[in-house]
């Protein structure tokens, strides 16, 4: 494993004391861990490829726990958040679970709830990436494509025949052929059915 | 007694009725002149046939010259008008030789001028005695009457027979002696002197024997039969005789009794208004009601005289006085007692006569029954007055003694002034206990006031405990986890307790920063504090609060301030309520909360308190300092008014004003502590 590939526990508490303990029991079950007085602090920071996933206060100064995680999506970033709340923060609560939060903590939690929950946050943000990367993969593919070919794989998925795709585009059945040959050939599939699958995963427009 | 005696009397009566008498020549003159003009007057007339006219002109002179000029010009004359007559009108004329013829008429014209010389002379005599006597008649009686009038009484003794010669009527007034027995003899004399007195002045006057000296004086006191006591200041003199043995003692008494009851008088009354002085500062100086009357009594027993004093209470049901100080001669100060508020006792009685009260016998008073513990002490002579104790009287203060005695009003004003002092003590007392009162029950409403500004910041305080508290529960776990790996990671452990410990000793300091500005802060403690630290500290204490509500707390303090002299919870207090208001004002909308601290150009500190909320009300914007002027749902209306009472407390100063973009500022300052720069 590269070091990026080191799963990376962030987290921002603008209590010192509270933020240096956690960053530690992170430490101690062997996970990097890294610690922001501020959510600022924290975007600053540029991120490796390896997983990682966000500890945060609810309630932080100047910008709460909740704004934070809006300017996190506005900004692109996604990272899984577990928030720390107090009690009678119920409404927040509620909110920042509808915003996509994995987990929400009470204080004072048990250390291995917390533990699980970033072994769970983890876990997601790994698959995520994974299938990021084969989305991109894929992406890198169909960017090799000449419009001519992703005309032509837009209708294949769509079921259509060779006959019908050349009556379609205004062509001759052998021309399609060709171009059916090099587009399955860029796209390193098989079958239709994988071309079908490789669509959604792109979420290519599906012609009827 | 002699002839300087006898001359002035003299003196005296022909300065007031005589003739003047001539002096011996001029009377000699007057006879030659008179005779001379009698012989040229009969010359002149015999121009004018006249006849025989020279011997009666001569007599004339001659009687003229007795009235005049007594006896020895009128025997010249005599001689003279002889001479001339034998010499110009008897026949044979312009000769001395006389005939037989006419020495008959010669012999008689002699003999009538002899006899009308020597009845002038006679009568004049007598009429000059008669004169004398009446002028020394007089002069007697202005002596008696100026000896009465000036308290001289004049004697003179013997000293050889040991027998009183005179005693002036005043003298016999002075030592009350009957001037029919005639003057009383030297033992009964002496026992007239005062008892204390008479062995010194016997000794005084043997001593003053034996010396050569011839001029003395005494003084000593008189009794008198009815008991009157005099004070004499007694002047002597010995007369002398040639040998220098004494012939008699003459002397006088004065009577120096009003002299000296005025001196003692005046003493008295300068010694009272020195302990008045003295009490009075005494009072000032002395917080202590009750050190204040032990002080008067005292005071008042010893210059006074007198063997008792008190200090009695009137007692709240208006119906007895309890003593509350007092002396008693025999005893020193007396203990507890109470007398009837009514006529059964003098102090009773003073209250219900409303002004002072002089006893000058209680044996024969009339006006109240004098009370068991007055009788049985033999109180004879007391006086009393009101101490004033505002609309109504707080007691009565007393003094009595065993003796007959007049009380002045002197006395009594001194009396009165004396308890005037202790009335002053005991309003000062009242005073005192009031603004007790009125600090404590500041202190408890500052209390209150603390005690419900927690009860809103439960939640947020709360959250401060816990706050380090999770951190050590969590650096517990991580320390867990450090130990029981394989191999253990001792140092990362070591780092987790010394967090553990960091987290353990800031919540017993939240927790003891809560407990100071909780606890009820009955006496303020002045004591030197840094304004920035407790800004600070409640910046710690309130950053949850304020963040709940989306309020940015900023400190802007300046650097090195001086400190001041404050009480540090009620500070404490102060910023409490200012930052908690400004939040409060933010509650909806959020904003920003700032702090500044900074020093006058006068030397003063003055603290911003700043908020970006919804302002100070359009109208009526002093009336937030008011007390129960409130705009929240749930306040008391006490938050600034406690604030402002504790700066002004403090010689400060609060006010508020509207910031030119939304929100309110307060202001306020502190004295900064001279020297104690931070």
């Amino acid at each position: 494993m590269k070091s990026e590939d080191v799963p990376t526990v962030f987290i921002v508490d603008d209590d010192r004391l509270v933020r240096q303990s956690i960053q530690d029991l992170v430490q101690s079950v062997g996970l990097q861990a890294e610690s922001f007085g501020t959510g600022q602090e924290f975007l600053k920071r540029k991120r490796g490829d390896g997983p990682g996933c966000l500890v945060l206060d609810i309630r932080l100064p100047h910008v709460s726990g909740l704004d934070f995680q809006r300017q996190l999506a506005d900004a692109g970033v996604q990272i899984p958040i577990i928030f720390i709340t107090g009690h009678g923060d119920i409404p927040m609560t509620v909110k920042a679970m509808k915003s996509g939060a994995v987990e929400f903590l009470t204080k004072p939690f048990r250390d291995q709830d917390l533990l699980d929950a970033i072994q769970q946050a983890l876990q997601r943000d790994r698959a995520t990436r994974e299938q990021q990367i084969e989305v991109d993969n894929l992406r890198k593919r169909y960017g090799t494509l000449t419009p001519r070919e992703r005309d032509v794989m837009a209708l294949v998925v769509s079921g259509m025949l060779n006959k019908q795709i050349a009556s379609e585009l205004g062509a001759s059945e052998v021309t399609v052929k060709i171009h059916r040959g090099r587009m399955m050939e860029k796209m390193q599939v098989g079958s239709v059915a994988e071309l079908v699958r490789m669509a959604d995963k792109l979420q290519l427009p599906r012609i009827k | 007694m002699n002839s300087s005696g006898k001359d002035k009397r003299e003196s005296v009566a022909h300065r007031s009725f005589g003739t003047p008498r001539l002096m011996y020549l001029q009377g000699y003159g007057l006879a030659v002149f008179l005779v001379s003009a009698a012989l040229g007057m009969s010359f002149l007339l015999e121009r004018f046939h006249f006849r025989d006219v020279a011997d009666p002109l001569f007599l004339i002179a001659i009687a003229i010259t007795v009235w005049y000029a007594g006896i020895g010009p009128a025997i010249l004359a005599v001689v003279l008008s002889g001479l001339a007559d034998a010499y110009f009108f008897i026949e044979p004329r312009y000769s001395l030789y006389i005939t037989r013829h006419d020495l008959a008429h010669f012999v008689i014209f002699i003999l009538f001028a002899s006899l009308l010389t020597g009845f002038a002379a006679v009568r004049r005599h007598i009429e000059d005695r008669k004169r004398s006597e009446e002028a020394l008649r007089l002069s007697e009686a202005y002596l008696a009457e100026a000896e009465r009038l000036s308290h001289i009484g004049t004697w003179a003794w013997n000293p050889v027979t040991g027998k009183n010669l005179y005693w002036s009527e005043e003298q016999f007034r002075i030592w009350g002696f009957d001037p029919q027995q005639g003057p009383p003899d030297i033992e009964t004399g002496f026992q007239r002197i005062h008892p204390e007195d008479r062995n010194r002045v016997r000794e005084e006057i043997s001593q003053q024997r034996e010396t050569s000296q011839t001029d003395f004086a005494n003084d000593f006191r008189i009794v008198l039969p009815d008991g009157t006591v005099k004070y004499i200041h007694a002047v002597s003199h010995a007369v002398l005789d040639k040998t220098g043995g004494v012939i008699e003692y003459l002397g006088a008494s004065v009577d120096v009794t009003e002299r000296k009851r005025a001196e003692q008088e005046l003493a008295g009354r300068l010694r009272q208004q020195a302990i008045v002085a003295e009490l009075g500062q005494y009072a000032l100086a002395t917080p202590h009601l009750q050190v204040i009357m032990e002080k008067a009594v005292y005071l008042l027993a010893d210059s006074l005289d007198v063997e008792y004093t008190k200090v009695l209470e009137l007692l709240p049901d208006g119906r007895a006085l309890r003593l509350r100080a007092g002396v008693d001669g025999k005893e020193g100060v007396v203990g507890s007692a109470t007398v009837g508020a009514d006529t059964n006792s003098q102090a009773g009685y003073t209250l219900l006569s409303a002004g002072p009260v002089i006893v000058e016998d209680l044996r024969r008073e009339a006006r109240f029954t004098g009370p068991p513990l007055l009788r049985d002490h033999g109180v004879v002579s007391g006086m009393s007055v009101i101490i004033g104790g505002g609309e109504q009287p707080w007691g009565v203060l007393g003094a009595h003694t065993n003796r007959r005695r007049d009380f002045t009003k002197d006395d009594i004003q001194f009396l009165q002034a004396v308890a005037n002092i202790i009335a002053h003590g005991i309003q000062r007392e009242r005073a005192e206990v009031e603004r007790e009162r009125l600090r404590q029950l500041e202190a408890e409403l500052a209390h209150i006031n603390r005690v419900s500004m927690m009860g809103e910041l439960t939640a947020s305080l709360a959250h401060e405990i816990r706050q380090p508290i999770l951190a050590a529960i969590t650096s517990a776990d991580a320390c867990l986890r450090w130990l029981t790996r394989n191999p253990p990671d001792l140092e990362r452990a070591r780092l987790a307790v010394a967090r553990i410990k960091e987290a353990g000793s800031l919540t017993d300091d939240v927790i003891s920063r809560l407990r100071s500005f909780y606890k009820k802060g009955t006496p303020p403690e002045r004591a030197i504090v840094d304004v920035n630290e407790v800004i600070r500290e409640m910046i710690v204490l309130l950053r949850n609060e304020a963040g709940h509500y989306s309020v940015s707390v900023r400190p802007e303090l300046a650097d090195g301030i001086p400190k001041v002299m404050a009480d540090r919870v009620q500070l404490q207090q102060v910023f409490m309520n200012l930052m908690l208001n400004a939040i409060e004002a933010m509650k909806g909308t959020g904003g920003a909360l700032t702090i500044k601290s900074q020093l006058k150009d006068d030397g003063q500190l003055l603290i911003l308190v700043t908020d970006t909320g919804v302002g100070l009300p359009a109208e009526n914007k002093d009336r937030i300092f008011d007390a129960f002027y409130t705009t929240k749902p749930q306040g008391s209306g006490m938050g600034l008014a406690i604030t402002r009472s504790i700066v002004e407390a403090h010689g400060g100063r609060l006010w508020a004003s509207a910031n030119d973009g939304p929100g309110a500022t307060f202001h306020f300052t502190l004295h900064a502590e001279a020297e104690a720069h931070a």
